[in-house]
């Protein structure tokens, strides 16, 4: 039907699905996709850091346990566990964070003052108060992906993969 | 059959082009591209079942990927490709990450979906290219031949005489005018090669 030749019914119908299709898609996907534009210019910023990366998720450790027998009892389990752990390493410094219900807790590894932000898709950046022994804390969790960066007393900055909670 | 390969050979200098102005800093080019395939990122959301908060999510990694990985493009006509399985790959993660846990159910609908799931996205591949295309030799039409179409194509269809009055035009121009505008969509460059390709089975 669609090689050769269209006819005109069939090529009015066509023109119908391809502006249903368009209409179906949700304007804050459009919008969100064009602001991210932004994020170029931090993404040339962040190249210059030493980039920490994912070595640990409680989640993925879970999925790794988890057979095809066993995959019903996910839903079971989660209600359970409240808590996700995760771990960002680089050669000098881990982050580590525990996602709870109200909060993201988060810790640096070797203990340390340190400037950490958040940055997001759309370019905001927000500053954390960490305190001396490298606690910090997200609050609300984070409803979209972010980075965080530590910019450590050393002089050196680290930034981590995207998270997404 | 209109395989992927050819579905992607008609708008690809628009892509190549809109890639090269993008990574000049062209915000506007950026904007077409992530309006270009944000019907096949939806469509592929939709065939996981995302809900309208995911399919953002996803989306959001979808353009983030697409934004670091604009000056590594070196063959448009595969950019639909990728962007399909990019999509994908964020649904699956997606679903078998944070949702999973919430929604149990749709693990194991992924797991036994995942097969066809390959073939239905060249299909959806193939559909959104030729969806954009269209579009694409829509947009190119005057305004006054742009808002006929969308009166012709009206779901309950609209009379002619409903048609004339919307666009005040006379009732026996408008089947001479619809003629017309669909031979211009039908010639547009981006929609030319779709019509001449030769029936062949869809190639994996």
């Amino acid at each position: 039907m669609y090689d050769d030749q269209w006819t005109d019914d069939e090529l009015l119908s066509e023109l119908g699905e391809a502006l249903r299709a368009e209409r179906e898609v949700p304007g804050a996907l459009v919008d969100a996709g064009k602001a991210i534009f932004t994020w170029r210019s931090i993404d040339a910023e962040l190249t210059a850091l030493t980039q920490a990366h994912l070595t640990y998720d409680s989640f993925a450790d879970d999925a790794a346990l988890q057979g095809e027998e066993s995959s019903l009892l996910v839903g079971v389990r989660s209600e359970q566990a409240a808590l996700r752990s995760l771990t960002f390493a680089a050669d000098d410094l881990s982050i580590e964070l525990e996602v709870t219900d109200d909060g993201v807790l988060g810790q640096l590894v070797p203990p340390q003052s340190a400037t950490v932000e958040v940055l997001s898709p759309d370019s905001s950046r927000v500053d954390v108060p960490v305190d001396e022994v490298g606690w910090f804390t997200l609050r609300p969790v984070p409803t979209t992906r972010f980075r965080l960066t530590c910019h450590l007393g050393s002089g050196a900055s680290v930034v981590t993969d995207w998270i997404s909670l | 059959m209109t395989t992927v390969a050819t579905a992607a050979q008609g708008g690809s200098h628009l892509v190549a082009d809109l890639v090269a102005r993008a990574l000049q800093g062209d915000d506007r080019a950026w904007g077409a591209l992530v309006a270009r395939y944000a019907p096949l990122v939806t469509s592929v959301c939709r065939r996981h079942r995302l809900d309208e908060a995911d399919t953002l999510d996803v989306a959001q990694g979808v353009w983030l990927s697409l934004l670091e990985h604009l000056g590594s493009i070196r063959e448009p006509a595969a950019l639909p490709g990728w962007i399909a399985t990019t999509t994908r790959r964020e649904c699956l993660h997606l679903l078998t990450g944070k949702g999973g846990r919430q929604r149990a159910e749709l693990v194991g609908e992924v797991d036994g979906a995942t097969i066809d799931l390959t073939e239905q996205l060249d299909d959806m591949i193939v559909q959104a290219e030729r969806h954009a295309a269209l579009l694409e030799a829509l947009a190119d039409l005057p305004p006054q031949h742009q808002q006929l179409v969308v009166l012709l194509i009206h779901d309950p269809p609209l009379a002619y005489a409903e048609i004339g009055r919307q666009l005040d035009m006379p009732i026996g121009s408008i089947g001479p005018t619809r003629q017309r505008c669909l031979e211009k969509i039908r010639n547009h460059p981006a929609v030319a090669p779709l019509l001449e390709s030769p029936a062949r089975p869809a190639h994996r």
